[in-house]
Order: structure tokens, then C-alpha cells, then sequence
């Protein structure tokens, strides 16, 4: 890092210091300092600042209510470790390294790195993905440790544990939490693993997130992960809660349950237990054994585009849509663009949910994966889809992801039951070409929408001169 | 006595520093040493500085137990501190570089803060100065005794009484009593 950086930082941290101490009150001052010192036209990132203002001082603002519950209800120490990891080194410090990078190598470089610790899990759920690869591999400490040490060379911060269950791994997990102090781990988890030993482990290494599975409310969770884990999962959440460690939740949207976990009462449970973020999971009709009748329909997939739109206006808990979110981050993120996959046998997958590589961690270096055949045919063709309501080469576009498998020779990493990518496109044509009329209409009016708030502000920087 | 994985690699690391400096030191070399795996020297500490700050925490608590008497003299047990150093000497030479230079500050300033602040309060004087400018006083009697310990151990810890720790006594026990009066309400 040069000096510039350097100051830079120091002055961050100074600035979250004191915002630390009444954000209510020192918000607004800090936000007074920045329009005063940032850079006129675009540069300053104008629209952003006023977006952040009207969230800062809009106390009705769901956004401002998230903002001071995390303030509020998380343990000091441990904001203070996600605010330096996850966004002074994960996004100031990473990301001009990472475009660095991305110029000089011509390939994708990654903002984070999903990884399976193991494949192993606790529980022996209906349906999971996951449960495919069978329960006895794992990626060795040593293994972690070298693939966090080369994404630090790339500018990442941010590894996010998925398996399997990471959990069971639990003593490992912190030590690379101790290790890495200057990066950011998050974690899916079924959270049945959560106990008070691990939860103070926690708050001693401050930069471990949970991203906590549920599937709805009681029966629905029971049903599927078996009984007593819903209960499980609820003592979890309120441990953390009671330890002032942030966490969020994830959750799978099917056609059976796309109602009850984005119904209005369930975001209401979700805040109450405590959680700050929720990500949603279109669910992915992958595997042998998939159930293609989970798919949603167009009909239950525009539902679920303007409830999570609603949510993020009205309910103090941030929640995100990966399949449906596409416009805010150009369409698909996969295939290292910002992030990619390593399972529990070192495969290097483009995707959580595309299992096709020709690449192994164990073989070469992680700059190397990312030069990779199937990497630099995703590299090449993303944006897959002008439409960012139509991001994926396999659900939307399944005919992208035939053509590159073939093109790159790129073998199936499922080792339990491989399946062909035409088997897997197949699955998905009659759900892209249900999806297109509602995505290209759906299109078209946030495009409007947007052209008509940039008219407005126009108008009123106007009025304002 | 039942001896806890941290104290064992603390040791380790000790008995490592008495043959080489911390710079040809590795989280491997005390693994091996040790017999435990790599990821269990992770699951307790970030790096072999905090090893190291671990280490020398848990020897002066166990050296404060064993050396410091109820009563003893607050001179005297200044005068303590600097034979623990002593007594460590070439732990204490070998694991010496910018970042220990830091430590060993913070472990002198810990131990002695709290023996100036009782020396301070025994004055009549202490009741009317504010609790801000006694704090000062305190860091400042603190850190020449830090800054001494500092320079004797770049001599190379030649004997102790090298340091003239007599002449610091009668500084501070001179001075203190005039400085509360200045400084009062």
C-alpha cells in the first residue's frame, strides 16, 4: 500500500471512531465534511451521496433504521473489524488491486472466494445440492490457508464458507480467522453447530459472519432438515443475538414456498431474531436428482421481484436477490467476475451452482484457475445477457452454458452423480423461455424508472442553481 | 500441573529464543517443536508476535506471583521488574526488533503505572488535582521508566545496576509533591 493509502485509511478509521460514538448525532457532521470535500460532477460520486444522505437523515427510512440497529445491537469491536476488513480492504484497498490486476492478466479477478471446508454436514436434508458430493472430503487446513494467502496477492478480502456444512470444521475455521485478521469471512450454515464455546470464539476473532439457512417458520424447516432443527436454529440466532454478533440469513425460494419467506410476517420474524441482512436463493434445478417442479413460475418470480424491492424500503434488514438483483451488479457475477467456487475436492466450479471446471487448486495457482479454459470463456462472454433480469448462462440462457461447456471440454466436479450439461440445460429451456416475456417487460420499466429519476434530479440540481 | 496448549507453545517459543533471534523463527520451527499442527497454533494466535506478547503477559503475571510480597516497598518493586528482564535476558536480546521494542514498552508501563499512581496518591496534594493531569503525571513517570528499560535492553542488558534507577527514585519521589502543587485546582 503507498502513503496516500495509507493516510487514507488512517483517516477511515478515525471517521468510524467517531461515528462510533453517537452515530445519531455524528452522521450527519461526517456527511456535512464529505460534500464539502469531495470532487464536483461525477467524480464525486454525486448520486450516491445524496442516496446516502436521505439515509442518514431520514429516520423513517428503512435503510436508517438497519443502519442504527447495527450500530446499536452489534458488539463494538466486532463492527469496528467488518468495517477495516469488509469495506477499508475488501472494497478501498481491494478493489483498484483487483482492477489492476483484471488489466494486466486480461482475466476475471474475483471480489470473493466461496469455498467447501468439507463435504461433510450434520444434518441430512431433502433435496440439498450440497449432500451430493457425499461426506468425505475436505480441503485441508493448509489447503485454505494457501488459497486465502494467494487471493490476499489478488486484492481479496472476503471468503465466504459453504459446504457441506462449514461448521463442522469449527476449530479450523477460526484459526483462519486469526490467521487472516485482515479479511472478512462469512459462512452458510445450518447453524445447529452454533453453541456458546464457538459464539465467544467469535467475538475473540471479531470477523466471522454467519449466513444462517432457514427455510420459513416451524413445519417447514422440520420438514425438510428434520425435527428439533428449527428450534435449534432459533437458539442460535438468539445466542448471537445476545453476544451482539451480526448475522443474516439465507434462504431458498421454490413454487411451494416463495409466499411464506417473503410474506411480510416472516420479514418481521427475521429483524425480530436479530438478523442485518438476508440473501434470497432462487432455487437451481442442478443434480441428477434435481425436482424441476421447485422451479418458480414467471408469475411466482415477479412476485418475488417487487416483494424483496418492497422489502428494501420498508424493512430494516437488507435484503438481496441474486437472480433478480442483477442490474446492480452487471448481470452474472460467476466464473470470478467477483466471485467463483472451490468444493471440498479442490475443483474450481465458475459457480455455487455450475459444476463444470477444468481446474483444480490442487494443480495450479489461483491466478491460474482464473486463466482457465471455462474462466475465460465466462470472462468472454459476460455479460450473458443485456437483460439483467436474465443473468445466467444455465437458468436463463441455458444454451451459453452448453456452448462453453462444450467449447472448454470442462468436466462435471460432481463427484457423487455427474450429470451432463445438456441434462442440466435441458431442465432449465421451458423455465427461460416462460421467464423472458415478464424479464424483457419488467426490463423495460426499471430502465424507465431510471431514466425518469435522472430527468428528475437533473431537474432539480437545476432548480437548485 | 495440567498444562494448557498455549502455555506450551509459549514455552516453546521461549526455548527457541534462547538459541536463536525471532527473525529465524517460524510458526513451523515451534510447531514441530511443540508437537502440535499448524492450524492449532492459529486457532490460539494471529502470528508468532502475539505468541510473543501472550508469552511475556503470562511470565510477568507468573513472576509477579512468585517475587511480589504484600508491603514491599514501591522501589523495590520497580527495581523487580528490571530482574525479570534480567533473568530473561537472552529471551528478552534475541526476541528484540521494532515490534517486541512495543511490547516490552507496554509491559514496563503496566507494570509501573499503577505503583507511581499509588506513590501519587499517597500525597495530600492528589485530592485537589483533577483525575485528567494525574493521569498525565502518571504516563510521564511511566515512560522514562519504560524509556530506560528500552535503552539499557539496546545496550545489550549489561548488569543491572547499570541503570540508574536510584537516581530515577529520588527524581520522582522529589518531584511528585512539587508538580501536585502546580498543578492543583
Amino acid at each position: 500500500m503507498d502513503t496516500s493509502n495509507k493516510i487514507v485509511r488512517y483517516g477511515l478509521k478515525k471517521a468510524f471512531g467517531f461515528i462510533e460514538r453517537d452515530p445519531e448525532e455524528n452522521l450527519p457532521k461526517l456527511m456535512d465534511w464529505v460534500d464539502r470535500f469531495a470532487p464536483g460532477g461525477e467524480r464525486g460520486f454525486p448520486v450516491q451521496r445524496a442516496a446516502f444522505r436521505k439515509v442518514i437523515e431520514d429516520p423513517d427510512c428503512a435503510m436508517h433504521k438497519l443502519m442504527y440497529r447495527v450500530f446499536t445491537e452489534t458488539d463494538k469491536d466486532v463492527l469496528k473489524a467488518v468495517f477495516e476488513n469488509f469495506i477499508i480492504n475488501g472494497n478501498l484497498v481491494g478493489w483498484p488491486r483487483q482492477e489492476e490486476l483484471r488489466e494486466e492478466y486480461g482475466c476475471n479477478i474475483p471480489w470473493a472466494i466461496l469455498l467447501d471446508p468439507t463435504s461433510a454436514c450434520n444434518l441430512h436434508c431433502t433435496g440439498c445440492w450440497a449432500a451430493e458430493y457425499g461426506n468425505k472430503l475436505n480441503l485441508s487446513f493448509d489447503e485454505i490457508d494457501s488459497i486465502i494467502t494467494q487471493g490476499k496477492e489478488l486484492g481479496v478480502y472476503i471468503y465466504i464458507y459453504t459446504g457441506g456444512e462449514p461448521m463442522v470444521r469449527k476449530s479450523d475455521l477460526i484459526a483462519l480467522c486469526r490467521k487472516h485478521n485482515d479479511c472478512q469471512f462469512l459462512c452458510f450454515t445450518n447453524a445447529t453447530l452454533i453453541d456458546e464455546d464457538f459464539a465467544d470464539e467469535m467475538l475473540s476473532v471479531k470477523n466471522f459472519i454467519p449466513a444462517i439457512s432457514v427455510e420459513g417458520f416451524e413445519s417447514a424447516t422440520d420438514g425438510r432438515r428434520g425435527e428439533g432443527t428449527y428450534k435449534k436454529v432459533v437458539e442460535a440466532m438468539s445466542l448471537l443475538k445476545s453476544k451482539k454478533l451480526p448475522f443474516g440469513i439465507s434462504c431458498c425460494y421454490t413454487s411451494r414456498n416463495f409466499d411464506s419467506i417473503s410474506s411480510d410476517e416472516y420479514f418481521d420474524q427475521m429483524i425480530e431474531w436479530g438478523a442485518s441482512f438476508v440473501w434470497y436463493f432462487h432455487y437451481m434445478p442442478i443434480g441428477n436428482d434435481a425436482a424441476p417442479e421447485l422451479l418458480p413460475t414467471p408469475e411466482q418470480r415477479e412476485f418475488m421481484y417487487h416483494k424483496i424491492r418492497e422489502a428494501r424500503r420498508t424493512k430494516p434488514i437488507f435484503a438481496m436477490d441474486f437472480q433478480n438483483d442483477g442490474e446492480f451488479v452487471g448481470g452474472c457475477i460467476a466464473g470470478g467476475r467477483r466471485y467463483f467456487h472451490i468444493n471440498a475436492n479442490g475443483d474450481c466450479d465458475p459457480c455455487v451452482f455450475i459444476h463444470y471446471s477444468n481446474a483444480n487448486i490442487r494443480d495450479m495457482s489461483l491466478l491460474d484457475v482464473l486463466r482457465s479454459p471455462i474462466f475465460m470463456a465466462y470472462h468472454d462472454g459476460q455479460p450473458f445477457n443485456g437483460n439483467h433480469l436474465r443473468p445466467c448462462p444455465m437458468l436463463e440462457n441455458p444454451d451459453k452454458l452448453l456452448e462453453m461447456v462444450e467449447l472448454t471440454g470442462a468436466h462435471s466436479t460432481d463427484l457423487q452423480s455427474p450429470e451432463s450439461a445438456e441434462h442440466l440445460c435441458d431442465k432449465c429451456r421451458e423455465y427461460a423461455k416462460n421467464w423472458t416475456s415478464s424479464a424483457e417487460r419488467l426490463w423495460q420499466c426499471s430502465c424507465r424508472e431510471k431514466e425518469a429519476q435522472q430527468l428528475s434530479e437533473a431537474e432539480d440540481e437545476r432548480t437548485a442553481v | 500441573m495440567r498444562q494448557t496448549t498455549k502455555e506450551a507453545l509459549a514455552e516453546t517459543l521461549e526455548m527457541l529464543l534462547e538459541t536463536r533471534n525471532i527473525d529465524k523463527i517460524t510458526v513451523k520451527d515451534i510447531v514441530t517443536e511443540c508437537g502440535v499442527n499448524r492450524q492449532t497454533f492459529y486457532y490460539h494466535f494471529h502470528d508468532i508476535y502475539d505468541l510473543m506478547e501472550w508469552a511475556l503477559a503470562d511470565s510477568i503475571e507468573q513472576y509477579a506471583e512468585q517475587s511480589l510480597t504484600a508491603g514491599m516497598d514501591w522501589m523495590e518493586q520497580i527495581r523487580q521488574l528490571f530482574h525479570f528482564f534480567y533473568l530473561h535476558r537472552t529471551v528478552i536480546l534475541h526476541g528484540y526488533d521494532a515490534t517486541n521494542r512495543m511490547q516490552y514498552e507496554r509491559a514496563a508501563i503496566k507494570w509501573v503505572s499503577p505503583l507511581v499512581r499509588e506513590k501519587m496518591e499517597s500525597y495530600t496534594q492528589a485530592a485537589d488535582v483533577d483525575e485528567g493531569r494525574k493521569s498525565f503525571i502518571c504516563r510521564v513517570y511511566s515512560r522514562t521508566i519504560a524509556g530506560l528499560l528500552l535503552e539499557w535492553i539496546e545496550e545489550g542488558m549489561p548488569d543491572q545496576r547499570h541503570v540508574r534507577l536510584d537516581d530515577y527514585f529520588i527524581i520522582l519521589d522529589g518531584s511528585i509533591g512539587y508538580v501536585l502543587d502546580k498543578f492543583k485546582s
